[in-house]
């Protein structure tokens, strides 16, 4: 069976657990027989085994890699997430709201996106494929117009909606309406979390019996599990993700100065980079505990942070599905999670809070320092619970939507 | 001759609230009264009365023909007392026919032999005086928290001159040998009694389960497995939710239960009889040596669904080292207290063995998880030691 498959971002060059979802699931596919054919915006980077540490590039062996070249796109470019947060204050403002989407965005953003298509589906014009697999919305455009025109099905993956990235406040219409487009063009649509396939239903009425559940999965072996310190008397909770308003640091940070105020001797580090970013660090300053908070800013490695945390927090306002809670598993880091998540649906080992309920969120970060019995069971357990979890479960039921369709 | 003898353990737990880090200090109100209301209600509505009635329709049938024993756990009284007077007036009047027998066990149905043998003696005593109070009854027979057993258990029973007692019927203990008959404590004089649990499973947890082969299970099938058994006595002991709440009531366990005695009685080789009969008419034919603590409870009859993982020995070590100084302060509420956190259920709420199966424990924990359920537990912990030092 032969897969063209769209997405916007691959190891190295990700952002965030796209990438690593498409390492994993593409490889896995391959391994089964399925050949793929991987599309995605140039990233203006040479391969260069010298420099990739983790990924080798023998490791994309595996698969057909097109890089559309002129292309340096995607959705998470700062430029982007200052829009959110400008929206989000001029909400009440006259005006359409596309328009301004638009200008904060940059007008080119959305021709880069239309050329981006007709590049990519003249490339792929010939290329033989009896399905087409996109993920997320920027590749909808592409994957509609090669159906019409190879008369194959077409699988649309999504990851996460406009609604999440935005933290549902002011959402960009026109990519509401590429999302829209695409879930109703696609021959079936898989989504990684009931919760986001609730989503799928309310907000763009997609037919239930069209979308299909398939978990995220991990490599967990990938991972250390042996725990790292700072080499400071001090435990540490880590936060890791965008900080934007969908992953809730800010929350985050408010349990964090209630965690300060009865256990002094506790670090709180910050992994990522997001428009959030210098409003917390003033918050921090502002709550007098600047001194306690570490803002690491992007990594390209974060296994080493999982290891050095004694608990790790997902405080997201909403989660499609939450990959990061299992990597911190594979890490043998205890986990809470908000409840506003995918992943919530399927662990058991850790533990669940609203993310808006902040008191709640410092007793059990207390919790879990406190009590070494509490931390070590959550630990041990929710390794031995990552076996319901793997790319071969993902390339296995995806090869099923597969088959159906064909 | 096997004398059927049938026997139901009621209790029903004490639900701890919702108790937060932020209540530590400020609050030692630890207990969901409206949700222990609320199953309280749901209990008696579904089980007690329900079958309370069935049971007095059938002596008032059967006569002295028909007789069974109970044991209560007192905190379960107490909150009965409290909220539905009418269930303890329901029990009473069963007792009151003379064709019930009742059995003895810890007040607070407890971990309170682990805690120490001096408390454990403490809340058999409080227990007994509740039945006297209640009841009007001095038991003979004594039945630990989840049948746990061993030699030194059954020695401070008989000490306290009980003349026989409850133990699960352990086949890794008796090997070849048949739970249907009387044994001899090893190391005191008391009489043990074994549950003879394939065929009080039968009706506990298999009565409804369409993939058994035996389903349905009816009231004259069942009679003849029990005239087909050898020996002189068949224990069936179980938890009294069996009828109405394990079993609902749709799967026919009351019309079962109330077709039972009439079929029993159909055999010459069958009677009904009490415990204390059953051990005062049989010789015990050997001796039952447990030198490790069993239970009833699960496949592994042992202690690991209380005490296995580090949290719930880290929570029994708190709660067990407080005795001391929680005995010393004289404060009755707080030792009040102290004691309704050694219900076994705290500890079996923290367990993680079938946690991730989705098990039919689920039905009856309170916690979203074991780890829920620890950190609750570690708090209102927090807030007890913190009385002390007042």
């Amino acid at each position: 069976m032969k897969v063209l498959m769209l997405g916007w971002e691959f190891p190295p060059f990700k952002s965030g657990g796209l990438g690593t979802y498409l390492y994993g699931f593409t490889k896995s596919l391959s391994k089964k027989g399925v050949k793929v054919t991987f599309v995605m915006p140039s990233t203006g980077v040479k391969i260069n085994p010298g420099f990739i540490e983790v990924i080798q590039a023998e490791d994309y062996s595996h698969l057909d890699l097109v890089e559309i070249k002129g292309f340096d796109l995607h959705p998470y470019a700062p430029s982007y997430s200052n829009v959110v947060r400008d929206k989000a204050e001029i909400g009440l403002s006259s005006g359409s709201e596309s328009d301004k989407s638009i200008n904060a965005y940059g007008m080119d953003f959305f021709s880069k996106v239309r050329s981006y298509t007709v590049s990519t589906v003249k490339r792929m014009a010939k290329r033989e494929c009896d399905i087409i697999h996109c993920h997320d919305w920027m590749t909808f455009p592409a994957g509609i117009a090669l159906k019409e025109r190879k008369k194959k099905p077409l699988v649309v993956t999504i990851h996460s909606t406009e609604f999440d990235r935005t933290g549902n406040l002011a959402p960009n219409s026109l990519i509401c309406d590429i999302e829209s487009k695409g879930l109703h063009k696609a021959d079936k649509v898989i989504t990684i979390s009931n919760y986001m396939k609730n989503q799928l239903i309310e907000r763009y009425q997609v037919p239930a019996q069209k979308i299909q559940v398939v978990y995220n999965g991990i490599d967990k072996d990938s991972y250390t599990t042996e725990s790292s310190s700072f080499g400071l008397n001090e435990k540490v909770v880590l936060f890791l993700g965008r900080l934007t308003i969908q992953k809730g640091p800010d929350w985050f940070l408010e349990a964090a100065y209630q965690v300060l105020q009865l256990r002094p001797n506790t670090r709180f580090v910050f992994v990522g980079d997001g428009d959030m970013l210098p409003s917390l660090i003033n918050k921090s300053i502002a709550m007098g505990i600047s001194d306690k908070v570490v803002f690491s800013g992007f990594q390209d490695e974060v296994k080493r942070f999982y290891s050095l945390a004694d608990l790790f927090v997902m405080s997201s306002v909403s989660e499609p599905f939450g990959l990061t809670a299992l990597e911190a598993m594979a890490s043998k880091t205890p986990v809470i999670i908000s409840k506003q998540s995918g992943v919530s649906e399927v662990i058991n080992h850790c533990f669940k809070v609203d993310f808006w309920d902040v008191n709640e969120m410092t007793n059990k970060i207390i919790g879990i320092l406190d009590n070494s019995s509490l931390s070590n069971e959550m630990k041990k357990n929710a390794f031995i619970e990552l076996k319901n979890f793997s790319w071969d479960f993902v390339a296995d039921e995806c090869m099923q939507v597969y088959r159906s369709l064909n | 001759m096997p004398a059927i003898c049938l026997y139901f353990h009621v209790h029903q737990p004490l639900r701890l609230r919702h108790y937060s880090l932020f209540d530590i200090g400020r609050n030692n109100n630890y207990f969901d009264d409206s949700a222990n209301k609320f199953y309280l209600e749901r209990a008696s509505r579904k089980c007690y009365l329900s079958t309370n009635k069935v049971l007095l329709d059938l002596i008032k049938k059967h006569g002295e023909k028909f007789k069974f024993c109970f044991s209560i756990t007192g905190v379960f009284l107490d909150q009965l007392e409290e909220h539905f007077p009418e269930t303890v007036e329901s029990f009473q009047e069963l007792v009151d026919t003379g064709n019930v027998e009742l059995f003895d066990e810890t007040y607070y149905h407890s971990l309170a032999y682990l805690v120490s043998e001096k408390e454990f003696v403490k809340q058999v005593n409080m227990h007994s005086k509740k039945f006297k109070k209640v009841f009007g009854v001095k038991p003979k027979i004594f039945r630990n928290t989840e049948a746990m057993y061993s030699n030194e258990i059954a020695k401070t029973v008989s000490d306290m001159h009980f003349k026989g007692i409850v133990s699960e019927g352990l086949s890794h203990i008796l090997g070849w040998r048949s739970p249907n008959f009387v044994y001899n404590a090893k190391g005191s004089k008391i009489k043990v009694l074994l549950r003879n649990y394939k065929l009080a499973d039968d009706i506990a947890f298999r009565f409804s389960s369409r993939e058994w082969k035996e389903w349905p299970l009816t009231a004259d099938k069942y009679a003849f497995w029990l005239s087909s058994n050898r020996g002189h006595c068949v224990n069936l002991f179980m938890d009294y939710e069996t009828f109405g709440e394990h079993q609902w009531e749709s799967t026919g366990i009351f019309n079962f239960l109330n077709h039972l005695p009439k079929e029993v009685l159909k055999y010459d080789n069958l009677e009904f009889a009490t415990a204390s009969e059953i051990i005062s008419d049989f010789p015990a034919v050997g001796e039952f040596d447990v030198p490790y603590i069993s239970s009833w409870a699960d496949v592994d009859r042992d202690l690991s669904a209380w005490l296995e993982n580090e949290m719930q020995k880290e929570a029994f070590t708190k709660i067990k080292d407080l005795e001391e100084s929680v005995l010393a302060s004289r404060n009755s509420k707080l030792i009040q207290d102290w004691r309704k956190m050694q219900i076994s259920d705290h500890f079996y709420y923290m367990c993680t063995k079938w946690f991730s199966d989705g098990d039919v424990h689920k039905y009856f924990n309170p916690y979203d998880s074991p780890y829920e359920s620890f950190l609750n537990y570690s708090n209102v912990l927090a807030d007890l030691n913190n009385r002390l030092k007042d």
